[in-house]
């Protein structure tokens, strides 16, 4: 008995330190992804985002603003956070891990919409795997998502049944500074389907929410809100938008925060500029850029000072 | 808890140690042990069935000792082992067969819905299982085959052994049974095959069958019209995704039961092996082939009168084997095609072939053998369309899509299709590996490698591959619904 429990421990150690490599190795590979959802994280990460202007939101900024347009009209250097599928609570906590490796920008443009007070947990979970070697990284993931226990600790576990990445050192980019803009035709059928948009508000996110215009204003760094255009009849679904508008509303007077409403722009009565009812492609999205550029240029907003001073741990 | 589950990979272990250091003071200290985690384990599927199976031991133990008491009244030893039979079979008759049987005859008489209603009747897991192994015994009981044992828990611990509780091998109380009533020595040879034969099965079932599930899934569940070549590919795989699935449970199972000092039947013999149609019945499902051999075909006539009564007697057989798999008529279907498929056997009235590797003292089959491989392979998945298949309608459907010669791409569509190929490659890296090792117990007996440290790397390689490959919503095991 000894023997053979012996000859496991030695085998066990063997599978042990076998997994750790593999997950390594997948991990390494993932991160050098060319897809969006693990590209967006790798100039994060690696401190290769130096930029001026951080545009914050979820899809609808991740897909709708440009930073190239951005960049020509300001005349800055900009840069796209936006996160698929992802409300509020997951985009602080990557702005967080932006700001630990990289210098403060001088003014973000933080998108808001029915979605952005909810709490999201799970979608493309995957996308935070990679880097969960990275004590920093894995403290402020697991504030948030609820990963299971297996995932978190057994090595390799949490790619099961992925396809093996492909890592092309000339793979073409996917995004453009964090930007994935949509070729896609539109497609109005879930629009069709759709009874109504509901704006909801998660307690946990609102108060992220919350410290986070705060951390904000305490450190001089300025704010924007945006409304991003909608498609005039999905905009008409959205229940309670008043309750929407009133919410933001309130935290802008708080924190003197400026809103730009983009709701109302002729693109958005013409599906040619979208591929869904809220989400611009590539064409509208670049019409839209250019609008939301030119008014903050015509604010004068944007300031020169950079603070090279890392996010603390203790922020997550 | 499935067997591919962290939750099994943490209880076998502890059992393991519970059993050898802690309940090894009495072999009733350890059989009750064991009854008392076989019943945890099987109360992890569903804790309502835990008195099921319980009646349906107590039942059977009781029958036993009963019939041993009375058999000098002949009539009443009878009438017991009769009343036994009857409800063994109408447990398994009521749970799995009642709505089926009850939806039948409403289509065929008018009004039959309010006269022949069904009820919502859950499976419990295993039940066709554990039932048959119960029945075995009462059988061998009343035909003295074995003695009748007044210990009920090694007789619990027999029928509610966790390893082959819900998928087999279904055991013969000749084998298992006395295994409980002496003591167990730790064997290190035994247990290391035992690890080696865990390590098998699941790589057979995550790796080579839930890779050969995704394509078979997306073709089968499409619930639209595919190419004959689709339907052939998604066949062929089926076939490999049922082998590595039931031959992988099967292979855990035995393994995990060597940890115990328990030695279970072989279910599998390397069927896809086999020339002939009775061949591979001797290869396939062994236990459950054998039970009916035993206990149906043999009390029919067996082979012994003329060929219409063997016919007769491979086709009553064959029509209960393959409802014993479900309440579809898809599967007496299946059962009727390979009872039909036995007619030029019985017309030939050739003796049963031998199940030695075909190519003993040789490296690869002869060209007449080979071909006879692949004959044999491709009726069997033919078999295996009508198994698989949701309805007869859908069955009739991919037959009547087969014909052409659009479905002879299939041949080297599995090699290069970007859905399909990385499932044969698996196929054939199992088959390979059992084709190398097929004099052995377990393909992963590496011992011709000397050094104990490379065999643990391919060993640990194994379990890298098992980790990857497994599925989040890993797909069940397919005998788990029966």
């Amino acid at each position: 008995m000894k023997r053979f429990l012996l000859k496991f421990a030695v085998f066990s150690a063997i599978c042990l330190a076998a997994c750790i490599g593999g997950d390594l190795l997948v991990s390494k590979v993932y991160q050098r992804s060319p897809l969006p959802q693990y590209a967006s994280w790798y100039d994060v990460i690696h401190g290769q985002v130096h930029a001026d202007v951080i545009v914050n939101g979820n899809s609808r900024t991740w897909a709708l603003v440009s930073p190239a347009i951005l960049d020509s009209v300001l005349n800055i250097s900009s840069y796209n956070l936006g996160m698929d599928g992802s409300a509020f609570n997951r985009q602080v906590v990557k702005y967080h891990l932006f700001r630990h490796y990289n210098p403060k920008p001088s003014l973000i443009i933080q998108n808001v919409d029915h979605m952005t007070m909810e709490f999201s947990d799970g979608y493309q979970r995957s996308q935070f795997y990679p880097y969960l070697w990275n004590p920093v990284f894995r403290k402020a993931v697991f504030a948030i998502e609820s990963i299971p226990v297996p995932d978190r600790y057994i090595p390799l576990f949490r790619y099961r049944g992925k396809p093996f990445p492909q890592f092309n050192r000339n793979a073409r980019p996917m995004l453009y500074k964090g930007y994935a803009g949509s070729d896609r035709a539109w497609d109005g059928t879930a629009l069709r389907n759709l009874t109504g948009f509901t704006f909801t508000i998660d307690p946990r996110t609102e108060a992220m929410f919350d410290a986070f215009l705060r951390e904000m204003a305490a450190e001089g760094t300025k704010v924007v809100f945006v409304y991003a255009p909608f498609y005039e009849e999905g905009l008409r679904k959205i229940v309670n938008s008043e309750e929407m508008r009133s919410f933001y509303a309130a935290y802008a007077q708080k924190y003197d925060i400026p809103i730009l409403d983009y709701t109302k722009l002729d693109i958005c009565k013409d599906t040619s500029y979208f591929y869904n009812a809220s989400h611009l492609n590539r064409r509208g999205a670049e019409a839209y850029s250019r609008v939301l550029a030119e008014d903050i240029k015509s604010m004068g907003i944007l300031k020169e000072a950079k603070d090279i001073t890392p996010v603390p741990d203790s922020a997550f | 808890m499935p067997f591919n589950s962290l939750a099994y990979a943490l209880f076998l272990p502890t059992v393991f140690f519970l059993y050898w250091f802690v309940f090894n003071k009495s072999i009733k200290g350890q059989n009750l042990f064991i009854v008392l985690v076989s019943y945890l384990f099987y109360g992890w599927w569903d804790w309502r069935f835990l008195g099921l199976i319980f009646l349906v031991s107590f039942f059977s133990w009781g029958s036993g000792l009963l019939i041993e008491r009375y058999r000098h009244r002949g009539h009443m030893a009878k009438s017991i082992y009769l009343l036994n039979l009857f409800f063994a079979l109408g447990v398994l008759g009521v749970f799995k067969y009642f709505n089926f049987f009850m939806h039948s005859l409403s289509v065929l008489f008018p009004g039959g819905s309010s006269l022949f209603p069904t009820w919502k009747i859950v499976l419990p897991v295993g039940i066709s299982f554990y039932t048959f192994q119960a029945i075995g015994y009462t059988v061998d009981v009343y035909k003295q085959k074995i003695a009748p044992t007044n210990d009920l828990i090694s007789f619990l611990a027999f029928v509610g052994f966790f390893p082959q509780l819900v998928a087999g091998p279904i055991e013969r109380s000749t084998n298992l049974l006395p295994q409980f009533q002496q003591k167990r020595i730790f064997d290190e040879r035994s247990a290391s095959d035992g690890l080696r034969l865990i390590l098998w099965g699941l790589f057979k079932k995550v790796v080579v069958a839930d890779t050969c599930a995704l394509y078979v899934d997306s073709i089968f569940n499409a619930g639209q019209a595919q190419p004959g070549s689709a339907w052939l590919m998604a066949a062929i795989l089926f076939a490999y995704q049922i082998y590595g699935d039931f031959s992988g449970y099967s292979d855990i199972a035995i393994g995990s039961a060597r940890l115990f000092g328990i030695r279970l039947m072989r279910n599998f013999d390397l069927p896809y092996t086999s020339r002939s149609i009775p061949e591979f019945w001797r290869r396939w499902h062994i236990s459950l082939t054998t039970w009916f051999r035993d206990y149906v075909y043999i009390p029919l006539g067996g082979n012994r009168g003329s060929k219409m009564k063997v016919f007769r007697n491979t086709l009553i057989v064959f029509l209960t084997s393959g409802l014993w798999h479900g309440a579809n008529y898809t599967f007496v279907a299946w059962g009727a095609y390979h009872a039909f498929l036995f007619i030029p056997t019985i017309l030939k009235g050739k003796r049963p072939l031998s199940t030695e590797p075909i190519t003993t003292g040789r490296l690869l089959p002869g060209a007449l053998e080979f071909a006879k491989i692949v004959l044999t392979f491709l009726l069997v998945t033919l078999g295996w369309i009508l198994f698989r298949s949701a309805s007869m309608g859908q069955a009739w459907d991919i037959f009547c899509q087969l014909p052409g010669k659009e479905t002879l791409s299939a041949a080297y569509k599995l090699f290069i299709l970007p859905e399909t190929r990385k499932a044969t490659s698996w196929v054939f890296c199992m088959l390979l590996l059992e084709w190398i090792g097929k004099s052995k117990e377990c393909p992963l007996l590496f011992d011709r490698i000397k050094t104990p440290l490379v065999r643990y790397g391919l060993y640990a390689v194994f379990v890298l591959l098992i980790i990857y490959s497994s599925q989040p919503d890993s797909t069940q095991f397919i005998y788990f619904q029966f």
